[in-house]
């Protein structure tokens, strides 16, 4: 028994640490004292270090854009919405010329009448919420129109006439669709979606108005340079003739 | 001043920590919760001689010490698994070599032995035999008389041979 007992005693004292385990606690230990000057270790990863900065910077980049993806289809009264809202503030930043800010308020203005849409759908559209997004519309709107303004001041007809056409369109849609909803549900002329569809076709026509408009004045245009080529045509006529007929006399002459 | 006091640190720890790593391995029957009190003592040790406020007079001993004090609190957070609690849960202690794995094949059959003895007689049995310490430095380092550690070392050894001999 002492024999087998004396020969576990031998076994157990061998039980050490490994070499690189001794190591590594030694390691740490003299980063413990002071004797070797490294910045902390955190998760693997030293703070400050390229790795670590890199890795970081990754992972923000990753969360924010997650979170911005999400925020998209975020509607009013959700948490997301502030940064929906927080991104177009951020984007309307970034937009330099009336084209490219125009072209931003037709996109709000359809992300607007598209929530409401969505809330309704839901029945999640109250009077604040209705009341809240026809605000925003309607800044679009005129933002829109004070954009087209500039635009015809430049004497870009051309562009101002597209941009309101497509607003025009992303309206009629939205009506069309708010109509359907308000008399599929038979809602009282009072509901949320008939009071803001109210709203909507006030704009319709507001802005087929500016586009007819916008029209007129493009076909003005035309006519003025139409007036301005014909007697131009007329005179090179005769010349072009002439010229024709100088040319064939010469090739007859040729064959002769 | 400081650089010595480092130096005598880092000597200690390469003197003791295999004998502090093994001593806490077979008290509390997990060799990574081992490697953590081996680095944690060595921390407390530094702290201690570092502020400087006492000349430590036996290094050794006061290594020990703390390493005990750390055992006990470790104790008390949570009663140490038995091996075959400790198998079932998946734990089975590696080294990173051949030598290592035998040295844990043959670790397992002492702590198979001292995980059925009762902790007053495996603590002394872990010092007077693994550790190779006399019976008045554990008496110093537990705080009991030399008397009693030699009982419980006698009682502890008793237990022993009952357990060698119904596995024989």
């Amino acid at each position: 028994m002492n024999n087998q007992f004396e020969k576990l005693i031998e076994d157990a004292r061998k039980v050490s640490l490994s070499y690189d385990e001794k190591d590594l606690i030694r390691h740490a230990l003299k980063k413990r004292i002071g004797l070797i000057n490294e910045s902390p270790v955190f998760g693997g990863f030293r703070f400050f270090s390229f790795k670590f900065v890199a890795t970081a910077l990754g992972a923000i980049v990753i969360i924010s854009t997650s979170i911005s993806y999400a925020a998209e289809s975020a509607l009013p009264g959700s948490p997301l919405y502030i940064v929906k809202n927080f991104n177009e503030k951020l984007s309307s930043l970034l937009i330099l010329t009336p084209e490219k800010s125009a072209e931003w308020q037709v996109e709000l203005a359809d992300r607007r009448l598209e929530e409401t849409q969505k809330l309704n759908g839901v029945g999640k559209l109250d009077e604040d919420k209705r009341t809240a997004l026809e605000f925003k519309f309607e800044t679009n709107a005129n933002q829109f129109n004070k954009e087209i303004k500039t635009l015809k001041s430049e004497n870009k007809l051309k562009q101002a006439g597209e941009l309101t056409g497509k607003l025009e369109s992303i309206i009629e849609k939205r009506k069309k669709i708010f109509s359907d909803m308000a008399s599929e549900e038979n809602m009282s002329d009072h509901s949320e979606i008939n009071v803001i569809l109210n709203k909507v076709n006030l704009r319709s026509e507001q802005v087929m108005g500016q586009r007819q408009e916008i029209e007129d004045a493009l076909a003005e245009d035309d006519d003025v340079a139409d007036t301005k080529t014909k007697p131009q045509q007329l005179e090179e006529s005769p010349g072009n003739s002439e010229k024709r007929t100088k040319d064939s006399l010469l090739k007859l002459e040729i064959i002769q | 001043m400081k650089n010595t006091k480092r130096e005598i640190f880092l000597n200690a720890y390469d003197e003791f920590s295999d004998a502090i790593f093994r001593h806490c391995y077979f008290r509390v029957s997990d060799r990574e919760k081992a490697k953590d009190l081996m680095q944690e003592t060595f921390i407390r040790v530094w702290r201690y001689v570092d502020q400087g406020k006492e000349e430590v007079k036996n290094l050794k001993a006061f290594i020990y010490r703390i390493a005990s004090n750390l055992i006990i609190d470790e104790y008390r957070k949570k009663k140490s698994s038995s091996l075959d609690d400790l198998q079932e849960a998946g734990f089975d202690p590696m080294g990173d070599d051949k030598s290592d794995i035998e040295n844990q094949l043959e670790g397992k059959e002492m702590l198979e032995i001292l995980n059925q003895l009762e902790e007053i007689y495996r603590e002394v049995i872990v010092m007077r035999y693994i550790d190779n310490l006399t019976p008045t430095e554990i008496a110093q380092q537990i705080g009991e008389s030399e008397n009693n550690v030699s009982v419980r070392i006698n009682r502890g050894i008793k237990q022993v041979r009952e357990i060698l001999k119904t596995q024989s």
